[in-house]
C-alpha cells in the first residue's frame, strides 16, 4: 500500500467502524498501521494451498 | 525457601503458614519500593487464610501439597474482591472480581496463598513492562534494565524472592521473555492446557497461561496443581490433567533432541544465544532443525494480535484514549483497522504451519531455541541492533518467542547466566500436550547446574 | 554508447530475477554461479566485507536458509552498452523497519551476465 493510500485507508476505516481519529491519533496509527502492513506483506505473497482451512470450527 | 519445601515444612509442622506468607509479606515490604513488580498487595486477607489453614493443620486435617505456599498472581487474573487492572488505569473504575479466576481457585485449593497482583504491559500487549501508569518493572539482576514483558511483575517478583510461585499469561511470549530476562524458569504449556476463565483476554485465537518459579519442581507443582479443562473456556482442551512431576527424573532419557536454525540463528545475538550454545556444551552438539517459513509464522502471530486485540479492545482504548498506555494505544486502533483477508490469510496460515511442525516431531521430541533476540536491554531504550540489523525494540523482543506460540506448543524457560553475566534463556519446544518433555528437559539441565534461577543478587 | 537497448535490458533482468529467486529459497548452486569467479569479485554484506569468489561461496555455504523473504520495493535496472549494467533495489524484510538497499553490478562474461560487485545495506533511520 502507498502511503497516500494508507492514510485514507485509516482514516475512511477508523470512521466506518466508529473509531474516528482525532488529528492526533491518526499519524501514530498511521504509523503502527505501515508497519503492519509491511509485516503482512511476504504472508500475502506466499503461496498457501488453496484446500488449507483455518483451525476454528464452531460446535454449537 | 522453594515452593515445596515450604509445603512440606508446612504440612511436618516445621513451619506455620502465617510464618511462610508473613515471609513473604515482608520480602516485598523490604524489597519492592526497588523492583515494583507488584501492583496490590492482599497481606491481611492473606494473613487470615493462612491462620485457617495453620488451624486446619491443628486439627489434624491432612494439608494439600502446596500448603502455605505464597503465590503472586499478573493482574490480569480475577481475585475476588479486588478489580483486575489488567496494567490500565481505565480498568480502574470496573467492578471487583466475584470470583478467582480458575486457576486461583485450583492453586487456594492446593493450600496456595495468593498475596498480591503483580505489573504487566497494558493489556498485555508489549514485552517490556514499561507501564506508563503503574510505573516500570525494574529487572532484579540489573535494575536498569526491564523484567521483559508483558508478565515482567511476576518474573520479577520471583527473582528477586518476593515469592517461590507467580502466575503470568503469555500470547506471544509474555511468560518467556520475562522468565530469561530474569533469570527464571517459565512454562507456557500447551495452548488450551490451562482455562483461562477469570482472567483478562488480550488475544483470545493466542492467549496462555503461564507460572514462573525458581526451580523445575516447583514450576512443575504449580503447573500440576492448576491443570484439568473447563467448558467456560472454549478453547480449553477437556483433557484430563497429565501431573508432570513423577516424569521430571527421567531427564532426556531417550529424548531425540534438535536446535532450531535459521531464522532463530539470524534475530539471536551472541547475549541472546549464549543460553543455547552452554546448554549445548553440555548436551553435545545438536542436530539442526529447520522450521519453514518462521518468519511467515512471526508475521500471521502479529496480524492476529492486533485483528483481535484491536477488536477486542480497540472501543475502550479510543473511548479513553488520553488515559490509556501511550506504548499500545496506537497498536490498538491500528489493529482494529485490520483487513478481514490479512486476518484470514494468518489463520489459514496457522493450518499450514501447524502442518509442517508436525513433521519435524516425526524426528524429534525436544526442540531448543534462544528464547530472546538479546539479554535484557535498559529501560527506556527504543531500538536494538541485532547482527548488524536495527530493529525496533519493544515488538521484537518476542521474535523467537511469537512463532513457537502462534503453533500452540509448549515451552520451558530455562535461564542460564555465568558469573557476572546476564541471564540468557533456552526455549525447550516439545510435540502439543509433551509439557512433561520440557520439564524433563529443564530439570536435566537444572540438574547439571547449567540452567539456575538463584534469588537475585542484593535480594537474598 | 546506449542506454537500456531493450535486448539487454531483458536479458539482465532475466539474470537478476534469476538471482533473486535463488536467494530467497537459498539456492546456494544459483548464486555461486551467478557470481562471477574470480578474486575481481567482491560483495558487502549487512554484516560481513567479502573479497573474491572463494570467500563469497564460503559465505553462501554458512548462511541460515530461513528468514530470507522480502519485499521488493521499488527495482532499477540499467543497461550501458551491449556488456554491463547495474541493478538497484530498496526492499523491506521485516522485523527490520527499515528500507533494505541492494546494488550490483553486471558484466556481460563469456559464460554470460555474472554480478561483479555487490553491497546490501539497510538504510539509517
Amino acid at each position: 500500500m502507498e502511503e497516500a493510500d494508507i492514510r485514507a485507508y485509516v482514516a475512511a476505516a477508523a470512521n466506518a467502524q466508529g473509531l474516528a481519529l482525532g488529528a492526533d491519533q491518526l499519524e501514530p496509527v498511521v504509523a503502527v498501521f505501515t508497519r503492519t502492513a509491511a509485516i503482512a506483506a511476504p504472508l500475502l505473497e506466499f503461496d498457501l494451498p488453496e484446500d488449507t482451512e483455518p483451525a476454528p470450527v464452531f460446535r454449537p | 525457601m522453594n515452593a515445596l519445601a515450604i509445603a512440606a515444612a508446612v504440612r511436618e509442622g516445621r513451619l506455620r503458614a502465617v510464618e511462610a506468607v508473613g515471609e513473604a509479606l515482608a520480602r516485598i515490604n523490604r524489597h519492592d519500593g526497588t523492583v515494583n513488580a507488584f501492583v496490590r498487595h492482599r497481606g491481611e486477607q492473606a494473613l487470615r487464610e493462612a491462620a485457617a489453614l495453620d488451624a486446619a493443620r491443628a486439627r489434624g486435617e491432612p494439608l494439600p501439597p502446596l500448603a502455605g505456599v505464597p503465590f503472586a498472581v499478573k493482574d490480569n487474573f480475577d481475585l475476588r474482591g479486588e478489580v483486575t487492572t489488567a496494567g490500565s488505569r481505565v480498568n480502574l473504575g470496573r467492578t471487583p472480581a466475584a470470583a478467582d479466576a480458575l486457576v486461583v481457585q485450583r492453586l487456594r485449593a492446593a493450600g496456595a496463598i495468593p498475596v498480591g497482583a503483580t505489573n504487566m504491559d497494558a493489556y498485555a500487549y508489549g514485552f517490556t513492562t514499561e507501564n506508563s501508569d503503574f510505573g516500570a518493572t525494574f529487572n532484579p539482576r540489573d535494575l536498569a534494565r526491564t523484567a521483559g514483558g508483558s508478565s515482567g511483575g511476576s518474573a520479577a517478583a520471583v527473582a528477586a524472592g518476593m515469592v517461590p510461585l507467580a502466575l503470568g499469561t503469555d500470547t506471544n511470549g509474555s511468560v518467556r521473555v520475562p522468565a530469561a530476562l530474569c533469570g527464571v524458569f517459565g512454562l507456557k504449556p500447551t495452548y488450551g492446557r490451562l482455562p483461562r476463565s477469570g482472567t483478562f483476554a488480550f488475544v483470545h485465537g493466542l492467549d496462555h497461561l503461564g507460572c514462573f518459579a525458581r526451580g523445575v519442581a516447583d514450576l512443575t507443582a504449580c503447573y500440576d496443581a492448576m491443570q484439568g479443562g473447563d467448558a467456560s473456556d472454549p478453547a480449553c482442551d477437556p483433557r484430563a490433567a497429565q501431573p508432570a512431576g513423577a516424569q521430571l527424573a527421567l531427564g532426556v532419557q531417550g529424548l531425540r533432541l534438535a536446535r532450531l536454525g535459521g531464522y532463530f540463528e539470524q534475530w539471536a545475538d551472541d547475549s541472546g544465544a549464549r543460553g543455547l550454545r552452554l546448554a549445548e556444551k553440555h548436551l553435545g552438539e545438536l542436530p539442526v532443525a529447520q522450521v519453514p517459513h518462521t518468519e511467515l509464522a512471526r508475521a500471521s502471530a502479529f496480524l492476529i494480535t492486533a485483528a483481535e486485540g484491536g477488536a477486542l479492545h480497540g472501543r475502550t482504548v479510543r473511548a479513553h484514549y488520553d488515559r490509556f498506555e501511550p506504548h499500545s494505544r496506537d497498536r490498538f486502533l491500528a489493529g482494529a483497522l485490520t483487513p478481514a483477508a490479512w486476518y484470514l490469510r494468518a489463520q489459514r496460515f496457522r493450518s499450514w504451519f501447524r502442518h509442517q511442525l508436525e513433521g519435524l516431531f516425526e524426528q524429534f521430541d525436544v526442540l531448543l531455541a534462544p528464547a530472546t533476540p538479546v539479554t535484557a536491554t535498559l529501560l527506556g531504550q527504543e531500538r536494538m541492533d541485532v547482527n548488524g540489523i536495527a530493529l525496533p525494540l519493544r515488538p521484537s523482543m518476542g521474535l523467537l518467542t511469537q512463532p513457537i506460540s502462534f503453533a500452540g506448543l509448549p515451552v520451558a524457560v530455562a535461564p542460564v547466566a555465568g558469573p557476572g553475566q546476564a541471564p540468557s534463556g533456552v526455549q525447550i519446544i516439545a510435540a502439543p500436550w509433551r509439557e512433561d518433555l520440557c520439564l524433563r528437559v529443564a530439570a536435566h539441565l537444572e540438574n547439571a547446574a547449567v540452567a539456575s534461577a538463584p534469588i537475585a543478587e542484593g535480594f537474598a | 554508447m546506449e542506454i537500456n537497448l531493450p535486448h539487454v535490458l531483458a536479458e539482465v533482468t532475466a539474470a537478476f530475477e534469476r538471482y533473486e529467486r535463488a536467494l530467497v529459497s537459498n539456492d546456494v548452486a544459483v548464486l555461486n554461479e551467478l557470481f562471477w569467479h574470480s578474486p575481481h569479485t567482491l560483495r558487502y554484506g549487512v554484516g560481513e566485507n567479502l573479497y573474491g569468489h572463494a570467500e563469497v561461496a564460503a559465505y553462501r555455504q554458512a548462511r541460515s536458509p530461513a528468514s530470507l523473504a522480502r519485499t521488493i520495493l521499488r527495482t532499477v535496472i540499467t543497461t550501458y552498452g551491449h556488456d554491463f549494467a547495474t541493478a538497484n533495489i530498496e526492499f523491506h524484510r521485516p522485523p527490520a523497519e527499515s528500507v533494505g538497499r541492494q546494488s550490483q553490478t553486471w558484466v556481460r562474461m563469456p559464460e554470460g551476465w555474472r554480478v561483479v560487485a555487490a553491497h546490501v545495506s539497510f538504510l539509517a533511520r
